[in-house]
């Protein structure tokens, strides 16, 4: 608790600061080394094609890979002198496949989102109540309370693991592909959903998304990844540009304008 | 799950590599050096024999000749065909049922056929004079048929295939020994027997084996296309054409066929049949085709290299370990050393979930209601029991004197069976896994080879030394297994792979220091049945008390109980200190184990059992099927007890045998019954 930030801080100091971070398996060079920065309060995407490195990063920013190089920092120190509870009480996340919940209803998997802060012998108290259900109707989950986790629809299920890190009370959201399993209904109500919580709650989140447009819609800022490096970086206007997406994706891509919101739409030529 | 993929990838690359760097000539070198080293062994004997000085005199030459003849070079041949046989019966098995554990052992079809020798020996002298292959092959097919009518619903999945010829193997095992025990002292050469011993008197087991070898592969070198559709799943070859289960079944028939036949000539042999086509894949052996002629060939130069050592290591008075058992000291390392090397992703996914009840809405009510039918069981247990005048409910001076008899029985199962629950229990979360349980990891066994060694070590060592060196027996196991496992994020496949091996690679120890015959040899049989004849009131009070300081520190860990099975990766994004609570929790697995082994034996299914009975009746949360499981183990513990002392009065059968063969099948008929009940 000793390294909670006051809010005036919040807003200043970038969520993750990143030098030369590399990732190699055995022989295999992953991520060769990044540099780059991540601001609180705003949502970024990590796009590119297979491969790329996205979902090697959002792996390290969550902590469950080490970089094998370079330095990662989070909230001004670095990512290993956290310790597992303060870390779970700043950032949550969500892995691109989540495990099975075998007999638990919703309730009792989003309350999980409580451990980091009353740990494996305290008191559940009302607060951590009071914060559960807070994430359940934040998710419109309030209906869904007894349900069991095992017996949702693919979209219903994904709601809950995101009331469970809503329920974990940090600044940054870490969200592995959380559409990928979703039919494009779900996949617009969930990103949505994800925009509408980090503008109320003023979260930080970093998303991986497979989809271009979707990623254009709902982020604030896109970083683009390709063979482990970053290709182009900026705001949805200045990545969705045909000679840009070409290069990402080594594909001719188009791009022509919503015809209701005049959003840039990027298809394949 | 994604920690899971991330192993599974990080092994693929590494078995690529490996793959990558054997493609070239090196197998082939390896194998042909370990042949040439088999046939040094072979040759070495053979001077030996011949210089014997004993052999030298001209009446001896004669006798000398005879077994050179007779003896010796059909005792390589054996062995060559032998294993030749168990590594292509391995490899149909595998390829027919997609599972990359099954072969004859684990299938449970050398057990039946050793069961079913044992039962024919004894009530049926007669048929085994007939035909010993004839009984060995009903037993067999009997226990495959058991396997594949129980998890034919289930699409014969693997895991289900895996457990239920895992559970026939050692209930059959249980029987087996059971009989041995009943029988006496002239039972004990089937023991041997049972261990695989290669000895040879003639040519006679030699050619019975060769001309079924010969046929099988002739019959599966016909069948090689429809073999290598059989690799992709059921709906796509059935696409492609094929009869899938008629040529299924045609196909398990033979390698069953095979199998039981060197299960009658030679004994069980294990681990051939698992280590052969996997180190074949290992060496590069792509293809179909190319594995055919790999698997037993490795097979054959692994039999005979183990027989080579044995017999070296024997001398020429003759040898009292059997190879069999020999065959898994080699193998069963070399597994151990290849689990995390094995390329995993042809194979076919064994995350599936066994059957879990509907949820109870008041899961402390079932609780109370297993608390009131434990003290019935206690009452019951107490009180009624056979006399020599039939049944007697005990009261007032015969209850007195009974009791300070039953008591400690009592108290010894409930205490024990509580503990072996709350380490299933245990295990079953860390792992995520519905199959971990004490039995099948191998700890149980573990334990016996601690005890094994303080036997030797010591003479007559106390109650004290025998509990420290089977807990670290235990431990060193449980550690080991999860060492290897979470190499993968504590993939299903990879744990049950190793459990089968440390298994087996335990056991093997057992058996051949029981094969020895001495002293510690019958306390050893006895512990390993499970024996509490000799309970006495201290020894209770022991159990009881471990029990509590062990079971005590439970309920403090269920938010980590709670959290754990989701896997590695939610449990770190959610603070919990990973290492640190798998390292806590396993080491009092590991000692719950150890000590309940200490007093029943290592084969009981009673950790695997409870915990699945209490989700079965609904009890999810980890509290209240805590409190379920270790009631439910006590309660169960004390049935068999009580049951193992009527059943046959005024004999008293092993608590554990009869743990077993109470579990054993239960678990079997839950298995068959499929997920009626379950979620999705």
């Amino acid at each position: 608790m000793t390294s909670r930030i006051d809010s005036a801080d919040v807003s200043t100091v970038p969520l993750y600061e990143l030098e030369g971070v590399g990732f190699s398996a055995g022989s295999r060079t992953i991520l060769p080394g990044l540099t780059l920065s991540i601001a609180p309060a705003r949502i970024h995407g990590l796009v590119g094609p297979n491969g790329s490195g996205k979902s090697t990063l959002i792996r390290m920013l969550a902590r469950q890979l080490d970089p094998t190089g370079g330095r990662l920092c989070f909230m001004g120190q670095d990512i290993r002198s956290w310790n597992p509870g303060d870390f779970a009480r700043s950032v949550a996340y969500m892995p691109q496949f989540t495990p099975p919940a075998e007999g638990m209803t919703v309730t009792e998997l989003v309350a999980l989102g409580r451990f980091p802060w009353h740990g494996a012998l305290g008191r559940f108290t009302a607060r951590d109540r009071l914060k559960v259900d807070e994430a359940l109707a934040d998710t419109g989950l309030a209906g869904f309370r007894d349900r069991l986790v095992d017996r949702l629809s693919g979209g219903e299920r994904q709601r809950v693991w995101l009331a469970m890190m809503l329920a974990q009370d940090t600044r940054c959201l870490l969200l592995d592909e959380p559409t990928s399993a979703l039919d494009v209904a779900h996949q617009a109500e969930m990103l949505s959903l994800v925009r509408r919580l980090s503008r109320s709650r003023g979260l930080g989140a970093v998303v991986v998304l497979h989809d271009i447009n979707m990623a254009a819609a709902i982020c604030d800022d896109i970083l683009a990844l390709r063979d482990g490096a970053l290709m182009a970086r900026g705001a949805p206007e200045a990545i969705m540009k045909s000679a840009v997406l070409e290069e990402l994706y080594g594909l001719r891509m188009g791009i022509f304008p919503h015809p209701g919101t005049g959003r840039p739409i990027a298809y394949v030529e | 799950m994604a920690d899971a993929l991330m192993g599974e990838r990080l092994a693929e690359s590494l078995a690529e590599n490996l793959a990558r760097e054997r493609r070239s000539a090196r197998p082939w070198l390896f194998w042909g050096a370990m042949a040439l080293l088999a046939a040094a062994l072979f040759a070495a004997r053979i001077v030996l024999h011949l210089s014997d000085p004993a052999f030298a005199a001209p009446p001896m030459q004669d006798i000398g000749r005879v077994i050179l003849t007779h003896g010796l070079f059909p005792r390589a041949a054996v062995a060559l065909v032998s294993g030749a046989a168990l590594g292509l019966a391995g490899l149909l098995l595998q390829r027919v049922l997609r599972n990359p554990l099954a072969e004859p052992s684990t299938l449970g079809i050398a057990a039946g056929a050793q069961l079913a020798m044992a039962a024919a020996t004894i009530a049926a002298p007669g048929l085994m004079a007939i035909s010993r292959e004839g009984v060995a092959l009903a037993g067999g097919l009997g226990a495959a048929a058991l396997i594949l009518t129980l998890t034919w619903r289930r699409g014969l999945e693997p895991v289900s295939v895996v457990l239920a010829g895992m559970m026939t193997a050692l209930t059959a095992t249980a029987a087996s020994t059971a009989l041995i025990l009943a029988n006496g002292d002239y039972m004990f050469s089937l023991f041997i027997w049972g261990g695989g011993s290669l000895t040879q008197q003639d040519w006679g087991a030699t050619t019975a084996i060769a001309t079924r070898l010969v046929i099988v592969t002739a019959a599966a070198a016909l069948l090689l296309r429809p073999l290598a559709i059989l690799g992709l799943d059921d709906a796509a070859s059935r696409s492609l054409g094929l009869a899938v289960d008629t040529m299924r079944l045609m196909v398990i028939a033979l390698a069953v066929w095979l199998a039981s036949t060197v299960t009658a000539q030679v004994g069980v042999i294990g681990f051939v049949g698992l280590a052969a086509p996997t180190l074949a894949h290992l060496g590069g052996a792509r293809t179909l085709r190319a594995r055919m002629v790999a698997a037993p060939l490795i097979g054959a130069i692994l039999l005979w290299l183990t027989d080579g050592c044995i017999q070296l290591t024997a001398g020429s008075n003759g040898e009292r370990i059997p190879t069999g058992a020999a065959t898994a000291l080699l193998g069963g390392p070399l597994l151990l050393w290849l689990l995390p090397r094995i390329r995993m992703a042809e194979w076919p996914s064994l995350h599936a979930a066994l059957a879990a009840g509907a949820r109870s809405e008041r899961p402390w009510r079932l609780v109370a209601v297993i608390v009131v039918a434990c003290l019935c069981m206690a009452a019951v247990g107490l009180v009624a029991g056979r006399g020599p005048d039939g049944w007697t409910i005990a009261t007032g001076a015969l209850f007195a004197d009974l009791l300070t008899w039953r008591a400690p029985h009592m108290g010894i199962a409930a205490a024990s069976g509580a503990m072996l629950a709350g380490a299933g229990m245990l295990l079953q979360r860390v792992t995520g896994n519905p199959l971990a349980s004490p039995e099948i990891l191998g700890v149980g066994t573990g334990a016996g080879v601690g005890l094994t060694a303080v036997l030797y070590l010591v003479d007559d060592p106390g109650i004290g030394i025998q509990f420290a060196a089977s807990a670290s027996g235990a431990v060193i196991v449980l550690v080991l297994m999860l060492a290897i496992a979470a190499r993968s994020g504590f993939g299903p496949e990879r744990l049950l792979l190793g459990g089968v091996a440390m298994g087996a690679l335990c056991s093997a120890v057992l058996t051949a220091v029981i094969a020895t015959g001495g002293v510690q040899a019958l306390a050893l049989l006895r512990w390993i049945s499970g024996s509490v004849n000799m309970a006495a009131p201290e020894q209770a009070l022991l159990a009881g008390l471990a029990a509590l300081a062990l079971l005590a520190p439970l309920p403090f860990m269920s938010r980590w109980l709670d959290i754990l099975p989701l896997g590695a990766v939610t449990a770190r994004a959610l603070g919990v200190p990973v290492r640190r609570s798998h390292a806590a929790l396993i080491a009092l697995a590991g000692l719950l184990t150890a000590t309940a082994a200490l007093f029943v034996g290592p084969l009981s299914f009673i950790g695997l059992i409870a915990p699945h009975l209490a989700r079965l009746i609904g009890l999810a949360r980890p509290l209240p099927c805590m409190a379920g499981s270790v009631l439910i183990g006590a309660g169960l513990m004390m049935l068999s007890d009580w049951l193992s002392r009527m059943v046959a009065f005024p004999y008293q059968l092993p608590l554990g045998l009869f743990a077993a063969l109470l579990g054993g099948p239960y678990l079997i008929w839950l298995l068959g019954r499929g997920r009626a009940g379950a979620g999705r």
